[in-house]
Order: C-alpha cells, then sequence, then structure tokens
C-alpha cells in the first residue's frame, strides 16, 4: 500500500528530525558551549570542569526529558481520545494531572513521611493519577456525551485545586516552597542519575500501549463495536487507564503538570497522517510530542534571558490556540 | 534588559512582592495565575513607564528621612502623613491624625484602639512599640512568631482574616478595629468602600518597596502615630539608625571583598536582586562583592540556572537560600549541588525562625547587617550567636 | 443455531420465542412496533444483553459460553447508522472487521488483505476504498458497514434496521445486497426493519411481534402487507 508506505516514510523523517532538534536544542541553553567541549564532556568526563558538567548534568537530562515528557503525554492524550471516543480529550482536561496534584501535595506538604523520598513523591504521583483515572473512567459509564466528560474532568481539576489550596494554607513555608516549585514545572529538575529509573518506567508504560494498539483500532469504531470486534473491553478499559496513569503521573511527578500537549499533538498527528490506524498514530504521537516539547523548551531558553517563561506558559501559548481551533473545527461540522 | 526590570517595578502586587518578601505569596501568584503569567508580564511590559518624581506637595519638615514613601509633616496638634505611590512618586493617600477630638471624618482621631494588620512587618512593628495588644486581625497564625500575639489569637482575641486580598469584611467589622493596614499594591484595597462607610480606614503601608534598609525600619514612625507613640517610634528610629550607620560605617574601611550570591530559583529562574534594590543595598554595606551589582534596577532580574552557575564558580557564600538545612535545599532542586558555594561550604539562611525574620527583619535591619558582617567577616566581626541567621548544613 | 424458550428483556419478559432455527443460506426479518423489543432481541441474539432464561445453542454448544473473540467469529452486527469516524478512510475501517483474525498488533497478512478486497468486490464499492467514511454518503456508508461484516467473515450477520436512514433506491440495493449474501455465501441474515413492502419482497423468514399481546410469530410462508399491518401495527 503505498500511502502506508508514505506514512512510513514520514515517520522515519521526523525521527530524523530529532537529533537535529538535540543539535538546536542544545545550541539553545544560555551558555555557549563548543562541541568539542561537548564531546569531552562525554570521553573525558572532568567533575570540576563547569562546562562538562552543564553537559551533563544540565543540558543532556533535560533534552532528554523533554523528548519523554513530550512523548508520554501525547501518547496518553491519544489513548485518552480513543478510549472516551473524543478528539477534545487528554490527561490535563480529563484531570488526570489534577490527581497527581493532589497526590503529590498531599505527599509532600502533609509530611507523610514514606512519601518524602524520591520514589515516594513518583509513587503519589501514579495514585494521584491512577485514581482519577479510575474516577473518570466510572463517570464516563454515566456520562456518554462527549463536552460533559469534558467538563467534568474540568470540573475534578478545580475540585482538586481547591483542595490543593486547602493544603497550602495550613502547610509550612519549606514545603509549600518545594509544592510551589513542582507545580510550576519545569524539565530541568531531573538529574542524569535518575534518569535510568525514569526511561524504564517510560519504557514499561510505552510498550504496554504498543501492545493495546489493535484493541485501540476497534475502540475507534466505540465500545459496542470494539467488544464485537472480539475485544474485551473492560481489560482494555483498564490497561489503558494504567498505562495512562504510569506514563502521566511518571512525567508529572518529575517534571510537574504540563498543559495542553496532550490534547494538541495527538489531534497534530490525526491532521497531518490522515488515519486512525494506531500503528501509525501511536510511534507518530510519540515522536512528534518529543519534538514538540522539545520545541517549547528551546523556546524556554531563548527567552529565559528576557523573559522567566515556565514551561507550562509555552505549551498552553502554543497549544490552547490549537485547542480552540480544533473545538471550532469540530463545531462547525 | 530594560524591560524585565520595568516589569518588577510595574507588577509589583505579585511578582516583587512575591519574589522578595513573602512567602505565600509567591505559591497564590504562579498557582493561580501560571498560564496567565506571560500575559501578565507582557501587558505588564506594555503598560510600564519610568516612574517620575513629583515635587513636594505639602510643605513642612518631613519626619520621615529615610523612607522614600511615606512623609510625615508635624503642624501642632496635627500631623499629616502621606503615603507615596512608588510608581508615580504621587501622593497615594493623605490621613490627618490628631490626638484631640475632631468630628470630621476627614481627620483620624488617635490613638487608634484597634487595628488589623496584613502584613508580618507590620506586627514587628508594632510589637517594638508594646502595642500589639491594639491588634485586632491579622491573615494568618502560621506565620506569627510574637507570643504576646500567638497567646491572644489563641484566646479568640485576635482574628485570622486569610488572604490578604480578600479578607471576610463582616469578621473584620465584628473586631471594632479603626484601621486597617495593608501592603500597598498601587490601588485601593479591594473592600474600601465598605470599610470607609463602617469606619475603618484603610492605610496602605508600602515598607516592602523601600530601597534602603533603614527607609524600610522608618515605617514604625507611622505605626507610632497611629497609636499614639510617636516619640517612643523616633527614639527607636533613632536607635538602629545609629546602630546601622555605625556598622556601616566601620565595614567601610575593611579591606577585603568576600563575593556572594544571594536568592534561589523560582521555577525556571533565579530572581537575583537587581543592583539598586533592597537586597543589593543590604550586600553593598555587608562590604561583599556581590555579582549582579552593577546592574540597574529596583527588583530582580531573572538568570537561568546555567548562568547563576557559570557566573558565580568562585564564589564563596551564598546567602538566603531560603531552606534550614542542604537536605532540603537539594531535594528543592537536585542541581544546586553544583553551585560554587555550595562546595565551599558556605550557605547561610535565616532559618533560625522563618517567621521571626519576616516579621522582625524590616525594623531590625542592623541586626541583619550584623549577621551579614559576621557571616562574611567572621574575622573582624566575630560573634557567638547570629541573630536570625544560620548556617546551611 | 437453535433458540428454544428464550426470555428476553431487562428485568421482566418483554418477549418469548418458543422455538426458531437460524439456519445459513437464509434471510430472516424482524418486524414490529417501535419500543416492542426488536433491538433488544437483537442484542440478546448477539450477546450483548443476557437473556433471563432459556437456550441458545450453536452446534449444540451453549452460547451463553462463548468467549468474545469466538463469538466475534461467529456474529456481525451492522448498526442502523455508521456515521463514519474522521481521518478514517474506508479501507481501514472495512479492515478493522479482520481484527479477530489478525496478530496482536492487528496487522493484516495477504490473506487478510485479499478478503478486505473481496469484501468490497462484493459490495460492489471498489471505487470508495480510498475514501474518508465521513466524506461518504449514508447509502455507501452502510454499504461499507456490511463490507466490514463480510470481512469479519462470520456465520451470522445481524443488522438492526438498516434501512433506516436510506433512501428508496439504497434501502432496495442494500437489501437486495444482503439477499444476495445470504445466498452466495451462505450465511444467515437477520435484520429489523419498518419498510415493511421491501420485507415482504426481500426476506425469507418474517418474524413479527404482535402489538397486542407481544407474541412472536414466525412465518416462512409468502404474507401480505395486510396481514403484517393487523399483527404488528393495529391496535
Amino acid at each position: 500500500m503505498t500511502r502506508q508506505k508514505q506514512n512510513k516514510f514520514l515517520l522515519l523523517l521526523l525521527l530524523v528530525i530529532l537529533p537535529i532538534a538535540f543539535v538546536c536544542h542544545f545550541a539553545a541553553g544560555e551558555i555557549s558551549i563548543s562541541w568539542s567541549i561537548f564531546s569531552d564532556a562525554w570521553f573525558f568526563f572532568d567533575s570540576s570542569n563547569t562546562e562538562h558538567i552543564i553537559v551533563r548534568e544540565f543540558r543532556f537530562p533535560r533534552f532528554i526529558m523533554a523528548c519523554l515528557a513530550g512523548s508520554a503525554l501525547s501518547v496518553c492524550g491519544l489513548m485518552m481520545q480513543t478510549l472516551f471516543n473524543n478528539p477534545l480529550a487528554g490527561p490535563y482536561i480529563l484531570g488526570i494531572n489534577s490527581g497527581s496534584s493532589l497526590f503529590v501535595a498531599i505527599s509532600l506538604m502533609t509530611g507523610i513521611s514514606i512519601f518524602q523520598s524520591d520514589f515516594g513523591l513518583v509513587s503519589s504521583a501514579l495514585i494521584g493519577a491512577f485514581i482519577f483515572g479510575l474516577i473518570i473512567l466510572a463517570i464516563s459509564f454515566k456520562v456518554k456525551q462527549g463536552v460533559s466528560l469534558l467538563l467534568i474532568g474540568l470540573m475534578l481539576g478545580s475540585f482538586s485545586s481547591a483542595l490543593v489550596s486547602v493544603i497550602q494554607y495550613l502547610s509550612e513555608a519549606n514545603s509549600l516552597k518545594m509544592f510551589t516549585m513542582w507545580i510550576m514545572g519545569s524539565l530541568q529538575e531531573v538529574e542524569s542519575g535518575q534518569l535510568p529509573f525514569i526511561s524504564v518506567l517510560f519504557l514499561f508504560g510505552m510498550l504496554g500501549s504498543f501492545f493495546i494498539i489493535k484493541p485501540l483500532n476497534a475502540f475507534v469504531l466505540g465500545e459496542t463495536e470494539a467488544e464485537l470486534l472480539g475485544i474485551s473491553i473492560r481489560k482494555i478499559r483498564l490497561l489503558i487507564i494504567v498505562f495512562t496513569a504510569l506514563l502521566t503521573g511518571l512525567i508529572t511527578a518529575y517534571c510537574g503538570p504540563i498543559a495542553f500537549i496532550g490534547l494538541a499533538v495527538p489531534n497534530l498527528v490525526k491532521i497531518i497522517f490522515k488515519t486512525q490506524d494506531h500503528r501509525i498514530l501511536l510511534p507518530a504521537s510519540l515522536i512528534i510530542g518529543a519534538l514538540f516539547l522539545v520545541l517549547c523548551d528551546i523556546i524556554v531558553q531563548l527567552t529565559a534571558p528576557w523573559i522567566p517563561l515556565p514551561i507550562n506558559a509555552v505549551t498552553s501559548l502554543i497549544g490552547a490556540p490549537m485547542v480552540i481551533y480544533f473545538i471550532v473545527k469540530r463545531l462547525a461540522q | 534588559m530594560k524591560h524585565v526590570k520595568l516589569v518588577f517595578i510595574t507588577f509589583p502586587k505579585y511578582l516583587f512582592m512575591a519574589l522578595m518578601l513573602k512567602k505565600s505569596r509567591t505559591v497564590d501568584y504562579f498557582y493561580d495565575m501560571k498560564i496567565l503569567s506571560l500575559f501578565v508580564i507582557l501587558s505588564a511590559v506594555l503598560f510600564s513607564c519610568d516612574s517620575q518624581k513629583k515635587k513636594d506637595i505639602s510643605t513642612g519638615e518631613n519626619v520621615a528621612r529615610y523612607a522614600k514613601y511615606l512623609r510625615i509633616i508635624e503642624k501642632g496638634n496635627l500631623t499629616t502623613i502621606e503615603i507615596l505611590s512608588p510608581e508615580t512618586g504621587e501622593v497615594e493617600q493623605t490621613l490627618n491624625v490628631s490626638k484631640e477630638m475632631i468630628k470630621t471624618s476627614h481627620f483620624l482621631q488617635v490613638p487608634v484602639s484597634k487595628m488589623a494588620v496584613l502584613s508580618s512587618t507590620h506586627v514587628g512593628m508594632l510589637s517594638k512599640l508594646n502595642e500589639i495588644d491594639k491588634i485586632a486581625g491579622i491573615t494568618n497564625r502560621l506565620y506569627v512568631y510574637n507570643k504576646e500575639l500567638l497567646e491572644s489569637i489563641e484566646k479568640d482575641k485576635v482574628v485570622e482574616l486569610g488572604e490578604e486580598g480578600q479578607i471576610p469584611v463582616e469578621a473584620l467589622l465584628k473586631t471594632k478595629c479603626q484601621a486597617l493596614i495593608y501592603s500597598g499594591f498601587g490601588k485601593q484595597y479591594p473592600h474600601q468602600k465598605q470599610l470607609n462607610a463602617a469606619m475603618v480606614r484603610c492605610i496602605a503601608n508600602y515598607d516592602w518597596r523601600e530601597l534602603h534598609p533603614l527607609g524600610k525600619a522608618e515605617w514604625i514612625l507611622l505605626f507610632g502615630y497611629l497609636t499614639g507613640k510617636e516619640k517612643q517610634a523616633k527614639l527607636y528610629f533613632d536607635k538602629i539608625e545609629k546602630e546601622y550607620l555605625a556598622l556601616e560605617e566601620k565595614a567601610s574601611k575593611l579591606k577585603n571583598f568576600p563575593t556572594v550570591l544571594e536568592g534561589n530559583l523560582f521555577g525556571e529562574s533565579w530572581f537575583a536582586p537587581a543592583g539598586a534594590s533592597f537586597k543589593a543595598k543590604l550586600l553593598k554595606d555587608a562590604h561583599v562583592r556581590y555579582q549582579y551589582a552593577d546592574t540597574k534596577g529596583t527588583g530582580s532580574l531573572p538568570l537561568t540556572l546555567e548562568k547563576i552557575l557559570s557566573d558565580n564558580l568562585d564564589t564563596e557564600h551564598w546567602i538566603n537560600p531560603g531552606f534550614p538545612t542542604k537536605e532540603k535545599l537539594f531535594a528543592f532542586h537536585p542541581k544546586l549541588k553544583y553551585l560554587g558555594p555550595v562546595t565551599k561550604n558556605k550557605i547561610f539562611d535565616f532559618s533560625k525562625s522563618g517567621n521571626r525574620y519576616w516579621e522582625l527583619s524590616a525594623i531590625e535591619p542592623q541586626k541583619i547587617l550584623s549577621d551579614y558582617l559576621s557571616i562574611f567577616h567572621p574575622t573582624e566581626f566575630p560573634k557567638e550567636n547570629l541573630y536570625f541567621y544560620q548556617e546551611v548544613k | 443455531m437453535r433458540i428454544k424458550n428464550l426470555h428476553i428483556g431487562y428485568i421482566k419478559t418483554l418477549l418469548e420465542i418458543e422455538e426458531l432455527n437460524l439456519e445459513p443460506g437464509k434471510v430472516y426479518s424482524l418486524i414490529g412496533a417501535n419500543g416492542r423489543g426488536k433491538t433488544t432481541l437483537m442484542k440478546t441474539l448477539i450477546g450483548q444483553i443476557p437473556s433471563l432464561s432459556g437456550q441458545m445453542t450453536f452446534n449444540e454448544k451453549d452460547l451463553t459460553t462463548l468467549l468474545s473473540l469466538d463469538k466475534s467469529k461467529l456474529f456481525g452486527f451492522v448498526n442502523s447508522r455508521f456515521a463514519g469516524v474522521s481521518y478514517m478512510r474506508a479501507k481501514e475501517y472495512v479492515a478493522l472487521g479482520r481484527s479477530p483474525y489478525t496478530n496482536a498488533f492487528g496487522r493484516l497478512s495477504a490473506i487478510d488483505e485479499a478478503i478486505v478486497d473481496q469484501s468490497f468486490a462484493t459490495m460492489e464499492i471498489e471505487h470508495l476504498a480510498d475514501k474518508f467514511t465521513e466524506e461518504l454518503s449514508d447509502g455507501e456508508r452502510q454499504m461499507l458497514a456490511i463490507a466490514k461484516v463480510l470481512a469479519q467473515e462470520t456465520k451470522y450477520i445481524f443488522l438492526d434496521e438498516p434501512t433506516a436512514f436510506l433512501d428508496y433506491s439504497n434501502k432496495k440495493k442494500v437489501l437486495e445486497m444482503l439477499m444476495k449474501i445470504a445466498r452466495e455465501e451462505n450465511k444467515c441474515v437477520f435484520y429489523s426493519s419498518h419498510d415493511l413492502e421491501m420485507v415482504l419482497e426481500f426476506s425469507d423468514v418474517k418474524i413479527c411481534i404482535a402489538k397486542e399481546n407481544n407474541q412472536v410469530s414466525i412465518n416462512s410462508a409468502r404474507l401480505d402487507l395486510n396481514f403484517l399491518l393487523n399483527i404488528c401495527f393495529q391496535d
């Protein structure tokens, strides 16, 4: 099939852009570092050399996190859109992030000791994402209309942020500062030492998502049709929520809640590839999601000397108009 | 770079105040407005303009000598207190106070028997005048250091009003207070009309915008006049002025200039005090070399962590990271451990008691300076116990 | 497929079928007024709603014990309307009918591809293969939906009011096609409809739900329109 070949070629092309994006991302940093130092940092690492540290501990983990976060959130957005049969669904809109925020707030600010470690932060973000995912899923059985579901997602978000404000009001200054820092979102908090752990969880969630490509394709026709095609919908629904919670929770734990990317990228991918085949959509969301967030972070880095923009502001600045466009286009039909 | 500084001058309520002075503000700003922040910043840039100083409107000798935004003129029994806007330099509020019985609403009869104060610095100033019992309302007991005040809160003699900008008006009226002191932000207090109708005076306090440590402390005079203890207030201020100037004088004779880094990350940026800011002034008076001392602006400079790192490779000291221990500091942001001063192990924070610092630092600038001198010049200014500060370990 | 003493409904019995054998090569039509339980009956037969009591067997095997994957190879279902999915092409849609047979990633083998192409050919809609489902007419989409069920290669094809949204010529086309499929591919086709004249022409067995007492009658003989009207729609 020529069209499939075309799409595969396009995917490959995007994959080739990724290293170029890396070069741009690296060059966008405020301190200019030559490429010879870049290679020295890897082959002749000197821990007392600041430039080496900037390469290995600042630029590199930041780029990797931009890629991982971008792909994870985009793939989650894609799965949510398919699960709820709604192109405006996404982990942020449906309040999955809010679940993470609420539980991270609880763990950071109420001083429950088991949550204080690095692992604790991740697990509370995961638990929060999972619980809110289940809530949204349960509500989706009652509420069939897509827009209502989004409204409920937004309500969940408001509800949890109200709870978070209460917790904030009652918490002491240091933990409040930590939480504030976390909720503003940043790609530069992850250390190179944490990357293996993050990557393993990421791979787990991502591989899981790839193994439900076939059910996802059937879900596009709605759950009833999917069931008639031999898909066990209960199992798949739960798996989608598990993988989404895993990926969203993981990224949210380390980078804070990042808005809109999970909504915007899958829609963009569908416009580019013009298909509903998840064998194309999933890898495409993965790559374009990574590219999208890397681009946003390049903007953050380039504007940093003039305007301090959180990554969230950039994704919203680019993502929100895109989403408005999708909504208008959808309503016009 | 010019724009950036303007931003922080013209959007004081959220950014400046948030970043420089208050802990709770910080959270509100970015939590509620994280997405809007860019628009806020952009609009601030668009509408900003350089502040112009207007000529004196009132005549007579100004009692306040350091404070730029407070003007006090005594005329016999009557004292005119003018609060100037840091934005325009014009008079924002005029307060005529008198100790005699005057039956007109244009005057405020002092002493005021009860007042609500919405910033910790106000509590600190009242405590120095022994007038804690005049306090009828505060924002949140979590931020109170003063023991007497805490006891009064326990006994329900003082109400907690919550968020500074959205206090419950009825709860405030119930306290029968006559004045409400809030941190000025260039506009009327949100409930001003209602409160004025109920004979509650809303008074803006710009101590947090003052650029001279003594100017900040001088706002004690406002509380002095309100409580009828202006004499004590003047005496107290003269005392700290003398102490501060003496320390500054002694420090200026030092030979060496240790290097220092101030502040911490907030989001993606490190908001370093600009050259003409209050914090930079304190550092200058402490005779240290601060990397950004020559920058323009009275607010802060948003710098990336990479820039801070590479600018401060050899910096010895780090002051005010905002955390009491290294463990918490690195939990806040793990990459802080690569900063120059961390490797030299010279980090100090006002973490002995955060609340005490927020309450008293404005009114005890001489103690901050004295702590700074002992931290930066331990041989010349040895001190067993620092007052506000302690080492971050 | 044999049905015996089947009670259908949600909590209360809505319909009762004493005995019905669905045989391959035949077309069954289901006629009844609105709200009489046509859709419920259809959903019970394909196993989406449990029956209240009674037996449904296929080759002597109880259908309720069947796994959903096995069911999907036995029963195909077509809704009264397929509204189309944005960005989904006709071929992609029909290929989804192969889901029960493809591997974990839904990859189409050469055989699967051939079957998909064959389904298009059977329905005589090869020219639609590359079009987007959203851009097709209702009639074209209904043909496409049937093509998908054909690709699913099920013995039984159930259609819930397949002609409800179609104009006269499309109704005729679809029903003719169903007759053709039943005859040529030896499948059992079971559809519900309100188009009585067409039902009379395009079905072998007419299952009528009486309006008066919800009695189900099964008629293999030729009927006339008045008879149907009397049973199903008269008060």
